[in-house]
């Protein structure tokens, strides 16, 4: 067993760890961080010049990556069939009574889910970080969007944000770094439903690159962000936090390597990691600070595993998922809604925590051909156009690129009954229990679904589509990319799990950075930015603590 | 309950089929690959689900019949859907009109596959040997079909989507 000492160790190597990376070695420390995950080539990786490229979503390598069960999912009711995911051609997606666990959506590799996310760059709107005191929900945040602010643009400048010249109630220091993307034809069309509805429809602000940027090139707007960026244009983790980190000289990432145990010692200290490097071997790294950026699963699932921090209780507690609802209808004239970029315009009327009529939390609105995966020949074949021989193909030239979606993703508040835990029966490929994600669906976030659901068929219908032939949402099937909540940040120790640095309220040298700190969701605001933003903070503290000896 | 790692429209799997299990049950240790025989039947068959029209090209054209044999023959159990399917098509053919499957004209091959469609429709069962057979071929077909650039022209698809990507697409 090999066994070494370093200063930083950082566990995962997306949003949180990377950016922290990023940050701790611009200051001149030096860290290691490992990744469960392998590492990503964009040019060679992702196939989106072959010509079986539809078949093929993200390719993920994590050969472990289906590692984690649901628990018992809570029962449907009739009263809420117009939540339930259907196809015109392929009827009702669960056709059970109860609610079905497929997936979540979590990438382990060096880049993490942004790896395969949209590129969408969300502040986060300032009320959404008061839910506690405003409507005796969730958590407040203990850090403010104006202590936020700086890093959001630090990080904005990092990663190149493209986005609009207003930026609405998210108040900014400066300009965005790049000038917003022009409009696809889809969205000019929501763009108008949206306006005759007396509802905004903006520029979305993403990472995606409207011309060359920090030796990036431009996006040729293939609209296939999460099967991965070939180009490099999209503002992935890997080809930017990583790449200024390992410019430096002072960052050491081992991809494949699989952390197994966080040990304390009897100073309250996390004083090592333990893991399973590419070849398969143990070994153990002796760190004076140790940042863990796993993701709201698997982050609480380590520390459950190794028994540490868990003085609150609230480990794996109030896990947030993300609540979405999908539209997909033919539009009557050609639109070739497969070119662009995923989400280029966001209607965020409803985004504020009370903006919802009657309903605490709120919701936002962008275009989704992409996210539906309406992209190329063999999706319409199999999803849109019915039928077989002669008029399969005749409706194929008459529908293909007339796919419209819209989505909606809100707002998710904890309750007692969604939480993570460690399976009881299921290992790992190291023998180690998997997580099992517990869910349930409030009666607040179903009437939440049932507005965003409505707004969906709303603007679609406004925008003049002839038929829709597709929904699905949170209500009956669990599939999610943004979690949140599992370790939650706060400045009282009973009621949270790490301080406004993340910063562990009892191991002082063991901190969280990722979507687990949240104390809220947001309005289905992307999480990147903020996991980001929250990273280049902390970082700075570990840094001047370390500097003064106090960790 | 295990669901397909690949794409949303996996969920179809739940009962549209890429289970295969049920056949498995039937034939799970022999190396079978498609009867020589069969093959003539499932080119004409999948010629007949995606014929030549217009600008579209057949889907022997488009190598669709190739894919599959390649597929089944590194996929036993698909391996036997396709012959039990083949076995099924030839066997009404004879009884309904006392000819093999390949020597009919369009219509009545349209009038077997209609059935076979008819019958998924009725009972989306992995049990259901000419229903599944009919959305297996169907579902698969297309997805070989259209990882065919000759099969893009007539949707005017300037795909795949790099190294050009679309840079017209405020169009």
């Amino acid at each position: 067993m090999k066994v070494e000492s370093v200063d930083i160790v950082i566990v995962g190597a997306g949003a949180g760890g990377g950016a922290s990376a990023w940050a701790l070695t611009k200051e001149g420390a030096r860290v290691v961080v490992l990744d469960a995950g392998a590492e990503y080539i964009p040019e060679k990786d992702y196939k989106l010049g072959e010509n079986n490229w539809e078949k093929n979503l993200f390719p993920d390598k994590d050969p472990d990556k289906h590692s984690y069960t649901f628990g018992e999912m809570q029962n449907l009711e009739n009263k809420n069939d117009g939540l339930r995911s259907w196809s015109h051609l392929h009827g009702q997606y669960n056709p059970a009574n109860k609610r079905l666990g497929w997936r979540y959506r979590h990438v382990k590799g060096v880049g993490g889910s942004t790896l395969s996310f949209a590129g969408e760059a969300h502040r986060l709107h300032p009320d959404s970080m008061k839910m506690f005191s405003r409507f005796s929900v969730a958590a407040d945040w203990p850090v403010t969007y104006k202590e936020l602010e700086p890093y959001y643009q630090e990080v904005e400048k990092i990663i190149g944000v493209s986005g609009p010249v207003n930026p609405g109630v998210r108040w900014r220091s400066e300009a965005y770094p790049l000038p917003e993307h022009k409009s696809s034809l889809a969205s000019k069309k929501i763009k108008q439903a949206c306006e005759s509805l007396q509802l905004n429809w903006d520029k979305n602000p993403v990472s995606i690159l409207p011309k060359a940027y920090d030796g990036r090139p431009g996006c040729n707007y293939c609209n296939n962000c999460a099967r991965g960026c070939p180009r490099r244009d999209k503002g992935s983790v890997d080809v930017t936090f990583i790449v200024h980190a390992r410019r430096t000289s002072l960052c050491d990432i081992r991809s494949n390597c699989k952390v197994l145990k966080l040990n304390k010692n009897k100073l309250n200290k996390i004083n090592s990691v333990e893991y399973i490097d590419a070849d398969g071997k143990k070994n153990i790294i002796n760190a004076k600070v140790v940042i863990l950026s796993a993701g709201a699963v698997e982050t609480p699932r380590l520390m459950l595993l190794s028994e540490i921090g868990n003085e609150s209780g609230l480990i794996g507690k109030n896990f947030m998922e993300t609540i979405s609802w999908n539209s997909s209808a033919l539009y009557p004239e050609q639109l070739n809604s497969y070119k662009g970029i995923p989400s280029d315009g966001i209607c965020w009327n409803y985004n504020a925590p009370d903006a919802i009529p009657d309903v605490i939390g709120g919701a936002r609105f962008t275009l989704a051909v992409a996210a539906s995966d309406y992209l190329g020949p063999i999706n319409y074949a199999k999803r849109v156009v019915s039928g077989w021989g002669k008029s399969h193909h005749k409706n194929m030239t008459e529908q293909f690129g007339k796919v419209l979606s819209i989505s909606a993703i809100g707002e998710c508040l904890p309750n007692k009954n969604s939480f993570i835990e460690l399976d009881p029966v299921k290992k790992d490929q190291n023998g180690l229990p998997v997580a099992r994600i517990n869910s349930f669906i409030t009666d607040m976030t179903i009437k939440r679904l049932k507005f965003m659901a409505s707004r969906c068929r709303d603007i679609l219908k406004s925008a003049g589509v002839t038929q829709i032939i597709e929904e699905y949402g949170s209500y009956d099937i669990f599939n999610a990319a943004h979690v949140f909540g599992t370790c939650r940040m706060g400045e009282n120790k009973n009621d949270s799990v790490v301080n406004s640095y993340c910063q562990h309220h009892h191991l002082n040298n063991f901190f969280i950075v990722d979507a687990s700190v949240f104390p809220s969701s947001g309005g289905g605001e992307s999480p990147s930015l903020t996991i980001e933003a929250l990273a280049i903070r902390t970082a700075r503290y570990i840094k001047k603590q370390l500097d003064n000896n106090i960790l | 309950m295990k669901f397909s790692r690949r794409n949303f429209i996996g969920f179809t799997a739940i009962f549209a089929g890429v289970g295969g299990w049920f056949f498995s049950l039937v034939d799970n240790k022999s190396n079978e690959s498609i009867k020589s025989e069969y093959i003539l039947i499932l080119t004409s068959y999948l010629d007949t689900l995606i014929p030549e029209y217009g600008e579209f090209i057949s889907a022997s054209k488009a190598g669709v019949v190739t894919e599959l044999l390649d597929k089944a023959n590194s996929d036993k159990e698909y391996s036997h859907m396709l012959n039990n399917g083949c076995d099924w098509l030839e066997s009404v053919s004879q009884k309904n009109y006392k000819k093999t499957f390949v020597s009919l004209n369009e219509e009545q091959r349209i009038t077997i596959i209609t059935q076979a469609e008819n019958a998924w429709r009725n009972k989306p069962s992995i049990n259901n040997l000419p229903g599944y057979f009919f959305n297996v071929a169907r579902r698969d077909g297309y997805s070989f079909y259209y990882q065919n650039p000759m099969t893009w022209k007539a949707l005017n698809y300037n795909g795949p989507p790099q190294p050009y990507g679309f840079p017209d697409y405020e169009s």
